[in-house]
């Protein structure tokens, strides 16, 4: 169980490749993962909603969007485990259709904002001196703003719909990455492999993609999962105040909105979904930060 | 020192021209006419023709950017599209409300959070130490805007502990505004009464908006408390037979508190986003709905303004931060 588990985890981070020299490093990783608790409660919850989101098809009782008026604000009960909404949509599956959206969304902006940071980290990092020192300051300035408020900016501009929210928080979040990235590349540059290839005449393409990217990567894979949860709380709280995602859309911070008003009376409304994000959320945290300390050389020892 | 501050407020500046930049070319090249967000779609050629001339929409960007910039060092930011009112004025009006609450709310997180810190520290593995570990844990996972309509349902709607929604009662006046902030301007006017409806009002939403940043600030004090309380200094401040009260707090603590600063720093920043969402919940008028509102309505003058007010509170924040880190630990020399 445990294995197949580790297994599960590393396929979707894209870590384990066949005769790999890093693998045997991986599953000591996932072994030491899962021997503290609080990772391996957030790895389970991971798996779930990764789970969920997958074959949400096929777990949601009704159609998400099907109205049923007369049973509008139907409390939770036997068939609507969480109640039904103000247009009589079963929030439960609403619910499990909301994990595709903020996964997916999730992933998408990681893969983008990591890909455009990584490359504007290695490049800055790489050739150093005024470009990077030009192009720290670029990435000063995007920090001088708090994220969704950035976000916010963008999404509004762009119109707000669920692509351009994706768009939105990959423009706020690529600077983590560049930052990383170049902080990596500054170490690596100076190191003797690196050194010897390049006075085996590498081109920089060749020095920058073969020998330097693959080694800092890693880094860049953990900070990534402990992102998940920062992307998903700022995805929500964008749809939730008409940024993001619009309505009917079952997005878990539209949902959150849908049920507003109803607060008072038809507390289940806003309550699943919000306690849908806030145990993703958790699950990604717990993940995040067992996953730092099991890097980290420092802690490696008392884990 | 001196020399330290001075290149920080001249890096400053260069942040804030970047920002103009960020926000004067996101704003132009985006498909939005603040003509017809103006007008309405059907105004007269001419009248849509004058205004373009009057905002010089006609003139190539650089020279629309240098009569914009022109208009900063003046204090002219514009007028709102939405408002109609000079930008600098409605920030004016608006920001002291944020600033209040956010203020309020890093002071709960500050006064919650260390003495909790310190006590999970000092009691480490006890229920104390749980209890602290599962509200830090929530406070990194929670989604504001859901805690703040859990909060409202349960100590307004049930209970009727809290009142729900803006900074003060119907019935009360507003004292006379001195510096916006109603806590002081109540104490300045010296009204007891809505001293203590303003405060009231305060609570809530500042409880709301500061829950992430207590959680921080209690799990940075823990755990550089624990590392500090193994040192050998420490263990030769109770060889001395100094109580444990003083050791705690005069030896251990305030080499502890170096990190927390810094997340203390951090986390204002986070509260300005928190403040959107908060102040969407509670109806608080304050700048976070003024920028929701003009960013939902493309009000590209508002919206640099506000873009602007924020980066700069944004960085003095963080040069607040580096300051108060070298106040705490005389070994960081600047230069």
């Amino acid at each position: 169980m445990t294995a197949k588990n580790s297994e599960v985890i590393a396929q979707e981070h894209g870590l384990i490749a066949r005769d790999n020299p890093r693998l045997a490093e991986l599953k000591k990783t996932l072994r030491l993962l899962w021997k503290s608790t609080t990772s391996r409660i957030g790895m389970v919850i991971v798996v779930f909603f990764l789970l969920t989101a997958l074959l949400a098809p096929w777990l949601m009782p009704y159609d998400p969007f099907h109205q049923d008026l007369p049973n509008k604000l139907a409390e939770p009960r036997a068939g609507h485990y969480f109640g039904q909404d103000n247009l009589g949509r079963d929030i439960l599956t609403r619910v499990i259709a909301g994990t595709r959206i903020s996964l997916g969304i999730a992933l998408v902006v990681l893969s983008i904002g990591g890909v455009l940071g990584t490359v504007y980290g290695l490049v800055s990092g790489y050739f150093g001196g005024r470009i990077d020192e030009i192009m720290m300051r670029i990435t000063d300035m995007f920090l001088a703003f708090p994220d969704l408020i950035l976000a916010m900016a963008f999404a509004a501009l762009l119109g707000p719909n669920l692509i351009n929210t994706m768009i939105a928080i990959s423009f706020v979040r690529w600077t983590t990455y560049a930052r990383l990235v170049r902080g990596e590349v500054l170490r690596l540059r100076e190191t003797e492999f690196v050194e010897s290839a390049r006075s085996l005449g590498a081109s920089h393409f060749r020095m920058l993609f073969t020998h330097i990217l693959p080694n800092a990567l890693a880094p860049v894979i953990v900070r990534a999962t402990m992102d998940m949860g920062g992307v998903i709380l700022t995805a929500a709280g964008l749809s939730f105040i008409g940024f993001g995602a619009q309505p009917p859309t079952a997005e878990w911070g539209v949902m959150v909105a849908d049920g507003r008003n109803f607060i008072m009376n038809q507390w289940w409304v806003s309550t699943f979904p919000g306690l849908a994000i806030l145990v993703v959320v958790l699950g990604f945290n717990l993940l995040g930060d067992g996953l730092r300390d099991v890097l980290d050389p420092r802690l490696r020892g008392s884990i | 020192m001196e020399r330290y501050i001075l290149k920080r407020l001249g890096l400053l500046i260069i942040v804030l021209f970047g920002v103009s930049v960020i926000s004067f070319t996101l704003t132009h090249v985006v498909p939005s006419d603040p003509i017809v967000s103006t007008l309405g779609e059907h105004a007269k050629p001419e009248q849509i023709q004058a205004l373009r001339a009057k905002w010089a929409l006609d003139e190539p960007l650089y020279v629309q950017f240098g009569l914009y910039l022109k208009g900063i060092a003046k204090g002219d930011l514009g007028v709102s599209i939405r408002t109609r009112r000079p930008v600098l004025e409605d920030l004016v009006q608006y920001f002291p409300a944020t600033f209040e609450l956010s203020s309020v709310a890093i002071l709960i997180s500050i006064t919650l959070g260390i003495p909790i810190g310190v006590l999970a520290a000092t009691r480490r593995d006890k229920l104390v130490d749980h209890i602290t570990r599962i509200l830090a844990l929530t406070g990194a996972s929670v989604p504001i805007f859901w805690l703040g309509l859990l909060l409202l349902a349960v100590l307004y709607y049930k209970l009727g502990l809290f009142p729900a929604s803006g900074r003060l009662s119907i019935f009360i006046t507003e004292p006379p505004t001195r510096t916006g902030l109603l806590l002081i301007d109540s104490l300045l006017a010296g009204s007891w009464t809505t001293f203590v409806d303003a405060l009231h009002h305060l609570i809530l939403p500042a409880f709301a908006l500061g829950y992430a940043s207590t959680a921080i600030i209690t799990r940075m004090t823990r755990s550089s408390m624990l590392e500090v309380i193994n040192q050998d200094y420490i263990t030769t401040a109770r060889a001395k037979g100094l109580s444990e009260r003083v050791v705690i707090y005069k030896h251990a603590l305030r080499n502890a508190l170096i990190p927390t600063v810094t997340v203390i720093g951090l986390s204002y920043g986070s509260l300005l986003s928190g403040a959107v969402l908060t102040e969407s919940i509670f109806s608080w008028p304050g700048l976070g709905r003024y920028a929701t509102n003009s960013m939902l309505n493309v009000d590209v003058p508002a919206v640099m303004g506000v873009a602007l007010v924020i980066a700069l509170v944004y960085s003095i924040a963080n040069l607040v931060v580096d300051l108060a880190y070298g106040f705490l630990n005389p070994t960081i020399r600047y230069d």
